[in-house]
């Protein structure tokens, strides 16, 4: 009886350590991960990745492609990435820092080479009882972002926004690069 | 021996074996074969899939991205007969392409290959029927060529990027062709 019950102990064990690493293990490796592949840059900028960094970050890519990440961080407010971006294919994909993916827009979908997007984080349960009975009062933060054109909510503080801009030919690198690098990715500045 | 008898080794225990469990699994326990047999697998990353953990596990904890949704990435390490792929011998791929925005093949580790391993949309050149014929060989072959960067084992990595709606996923067949 003692034996099997220590038996039960270990499977449960076993179990409880195997969900723990699956589901927050890979997010802790992923951020490490992106601090090295990103030469430590600073969160809330936009830089465009190294070829050999690039495909190592991101599968879909391969080393003759261009591909721009910010890496955003929420902690004093909203965000603003302004992208600025070739008249071929392109995707923007943002993700949370767990992986998440919360948002895709591709060139087709835009319509613009040129394209604003508001990131922000949305609000707890408790938040948004809170903020529903103030705002109704003093209707804060209503219509002050129609003059951008996508707004994201995510529900991590950090994460990361990325654009690839598949390429056929290494040659054209230089000259896509030099589009892309006019993006910004920056804290929203309250007007 | 004593420590192994007690509550607190059994825990250790326990522990040891989620923990190798869990790093073992993320490899390719949430890999899921594509159709039937053709030898193509997926990672399980569709939010409502139970081995969703295990597929983004397996990209997070190698530092990689998790592929966008509107991508299909599509792996394989063995032929059609199921030999390992092998950079000493040639490996033959064909079959129709399928209609999408883009698409790369790539022969090596994924996220880690050199420009004369990938092919991608805008560098085939199609057969008339419009399907596509690639080979794989670390000596150059006539038409569409890949060279792996190793001799040894590879990956096969079909990516394809936003296919069109409602087409049918059909994947190129893979067969060796000697070493």
């Amino acid at each position: 009886m003692g034996r099997l019950l220590w038996l039960i102990t270990v499977g449960l064990v076993a179990v409880a350590t195997h969900i723990s690493y699956i589901l927050f293990a890979p997010g802790y490796l992923f951020e490490r991960q992106i601090y090295l592949s990103t030469d430590g840059k600073p969160n809330n900028t936009f830089f465009v990745l190294a070829p050999e960094k690039q495909a190592a970050l991101v599968p879909t890519s391969t080393a003759q492609d261009v591909v721009g990440i910010c890496k955003y961080d929420l902690q004093s407010g909203h965000l603003v990435l302004s992208a600025n971006l070739p008249k071929s294919y392109w995707t923007m994909s943002i993700y949370t820092q767990s992986g998440k993916q919360v948002y895709a827009l591709d060139d087709v979908q835009a319509g613009s080479s040129a394209i604003s997007i508001e990131l922000s984080q949305s609000k707890s349960f408790i938040e948004q009882i809170f903020s529903a009975a103030t705002s109704s009062a003093d209707g804060e933060d209503q219509g002050q972002i129609e003059d951008l054109g996508w707004r994201v909510e995510t529900t991590e503080r950090r994460g990361l926004a990325i654009v690839w801009i598949p390429l056929s030919d290494q040659l054209m690198r230089p000259r896509v690069e030099s589009i892309i690098k006019e993006s910004r990715c920056a804290a929203k500045i309250k007007g | 021996m004593g420590i192994l008898n007690s509550g607190l080794g059994h825990v250790v225990v326990g522990a040891a074996l989620g923990l190798a469990s869990a790093v073992y699994s993320l490899d390719g326990f949430g890999l899921k074969a594509v159709a039937e047999n053709t030898g193509w697998q997926e990672w399980s990353l569709s939010p409502g899939d139970r081995l969703q953990p295990y597929g983004l596990g397996h990209f997070l904890s190698s530092g990689k991205v998790p592929t966008p949704s509107s991508t299909r990435y599509f792996v394989r390490s063995l032929d059609d007969d199921g030999n390992s792929l092998r950079g000493e011998c040639i490996v033959l791929v064909s079959g129709p392409t399928i209609a999408s925005r883009w698409w790369s093949i790539s022969a090596g580790d994924a996220g880690d290959v050199t420009a004369e391993a990938v092919l991608s949309a805008g560098q085939a050149m199609l057969e008339p029927d419009g399907n596509l014929k690639v080979g794989i060989s670390r000596q150059p072959i006539a038409g569409n060529w890949l060279k792996p960067d190793t001799s040894g084992n590879y990956t096969l990595v079909y990516v394809v990027s936003e296919p069109d709606k409602g087409v049918d996923i059909k994947l190129p067949t893979v067969k060796k062709g000697g070493c």
